[in-house]
């Protein structure tokens, strides 16, 4: 089966190995990490990449063409409702956002949310795309803050982005099945230590992921939105169900 | 330019210590507190608010903005008081159980305050009694609730249903906001407001209290 794959570059390793190990022909389109903060961004993104391959599609053989676009996303910001397509199903996860993808089920990150609740969660991908919390990341932004707005507006904008920190406990990185780089680990550890935080390193499991690239998408995990359909917050802990375009 | 057109420039720039320094003046000029306010310190935010509609502005900008409003009307206080001008509703505002954001929250409580508004402020991961007990005390006619994660904002509807089922239901209005939050959202969980940001939060709570 060829499927398209868009994806959030927070999560290239693991699906990279993935798209190499499967049965499937997945060509993956790639976004920057971080467009969750900007959700009607992401959404803008989002449709516009599965318009694209809709487009295309149109143009390749029968035996070339996109069986389904699959999503690297949870709701991520509830950035994904209101997708549609045309021709091709949407492959949705059922969950809220990576971690649940990382941490291999929806129902391991509802564990850890209620089991460590207060914890920020760093990966492999996280560091390497992200801006997690660190002293580091905090001087640059604090001296940002200074040269816009000046050093007692630095030192309040400071204090109002960093709020949060104070009321987390924990932070969970979650390992990379593949391996991790040492200097990963100890990048979080280091935060934990300069906010104070317990450290607990939690292994990831691929499985969601895995089943995303290759498939079951059995109802439970995914959605299947047909096209002629979009995408409609359930509100449950199913999260999401596809609504006919024509209803609207 | 007026001394208010002045007060609104600064407050706009976050500037404190001008803000401070020209709220002073007006007063000392002899210009109404509620003057000061309504054309100094309310039109300056206003315009930022109208600007971080319009996506011109950013976080920072309408933060800083925001504490100058509040430092500048700090000064007025005493004065708006004397002047016999009273608050115009009460809220009760947080970040619902399970969710420790408050950048967000902290930005409508300031918006809410600058509309002449009493907020108390709960702060973050506020269980749902705790929302309706401070309601209850302080006999406020708004619970404004936010959420920044989908996996906290299931806790809005805990807080719709407490309300629905108290001696509170049709007196306290619930107001829902956050990145995720949408009105479709708002009328799932029957909410009875949402606003998309800080600034329309203000104007819909001034609203809601005064209608």
């Amino acid at each position: 089966m060829r499927i398209a794959l868009i994806g959030c570059m927070v999560m290239s390793r693991e699906i990279s190995y993935l798209i190499s190990q499967s049965r499937n022909i997945v060509r993956p389109w790639w976004l920057k990490q971080g467009l969750h903060d900007t959700p009607d961004i992401l959404h803008t993104e989002l449709q516009r990449l599965i318009d694209e391959i809709e487009q295309e599609n149109q143009k390749l053989l029968a035996h070339e063409r996109f069986e389904a676009i699959v999503f690297a996303y949870g709701l991520c910001s509830n950035s994904v409702i209101g997708l549609k397509s045309q021709t091709i199903p949407l492959v949705v996860p059922r969950c809220d956002d990576c971690i649940s993808l990382f941490l291999g089920s929806a129902e391991r990150y509802q564990h850890y949310f209620q089991e460590l609740p207060g914890t920020f969660w760093y990966s492999c991908g996280w560091l390497e795309h992200g801006n997690p919390p660190s002293k580091a990341r905090y001087a640059r932004e604090r001296a940002e803050y200074a040269e816009k707005y000046g050093e007692d507006n630095a030192d309040y904008l400071m204090q109002c982005s960093s709020n949060w920190m104070t009321s987390y406990h924990s932070c969970g990185y979650i390992t990379c099945p593949l391996g991790d780089f040492p200097e990963y680990p100890a990048l979080a550890k280091q935060a934990a230590r300069d906010f104070q935080w317990t450290y607990h390193e939690i292994p990831g499991d691929m499985g969601y992921l895995s089943a995303l690239v290759s498939g079951p998408w059995d109802d439970s995990r995914f959605l299947t939105c047909p096209p002629g359909n979009r995408i409609e917050a359930d509100y449950s802990i199913r999260k999401i169900r596809a609504k006919p375009c024509n209803e609207d | 330019m007026s001394i208010l057109d002045d007060i609104s420039s600064v407050l706009q720039q976050g500037r404190v210590p001008k803000v401070k320094e020209y709220v002073q003046q007006a007063l000392d000029e002899g210009i109404p507190a509620g003057e000061i306010l309504e054309q100094g310190l309310l039109n300056g935010m206003n315009i930022i608010g109208e600007k971080f509609k319009n996506n011109e502005v950013f976080v920072p900008e309408v933060l800083i903005a925001a504490r100058a409003m509040t430092k500048g009307t700090e000064i007025l206080r005493p004065h708006l008081v004397s002047a016999g001008i009273e608050e115009k509703g009460t809220i009760v505002i947080g970040t619902v159980k399970g969710d420790l954001h408050d950048i967000g929250k902290n930005l409508v409580r300031m918006m809410m305050e600058g509309k002449g508004l009493k907020v108390i402020d709960l702060g973050v991961d506020v269980p749902t009694e705790n929302f309706l007990s401070a309601a209850r005390e302080n006999n406020a006619q708004i619970i404004a609730c936010s959420a920044l994660l989908t996996t906290t904002m299931g806790e809005m509807r805990n807080i719709v249903e407490a309300v629905e089922a108290s001696e509170l239901k049709g007196r306290v209005k619930v107001m829902i906001g956050g990145a995720p939050i949408t009105q479709a959202y708002c009328d799932q969980i029957g909410a009875d407001c949402y606003t998309p940001d800080a600034a329309s939060a203000a104007d819909a709570a001034l609203e809601l209290c005064t209608r």
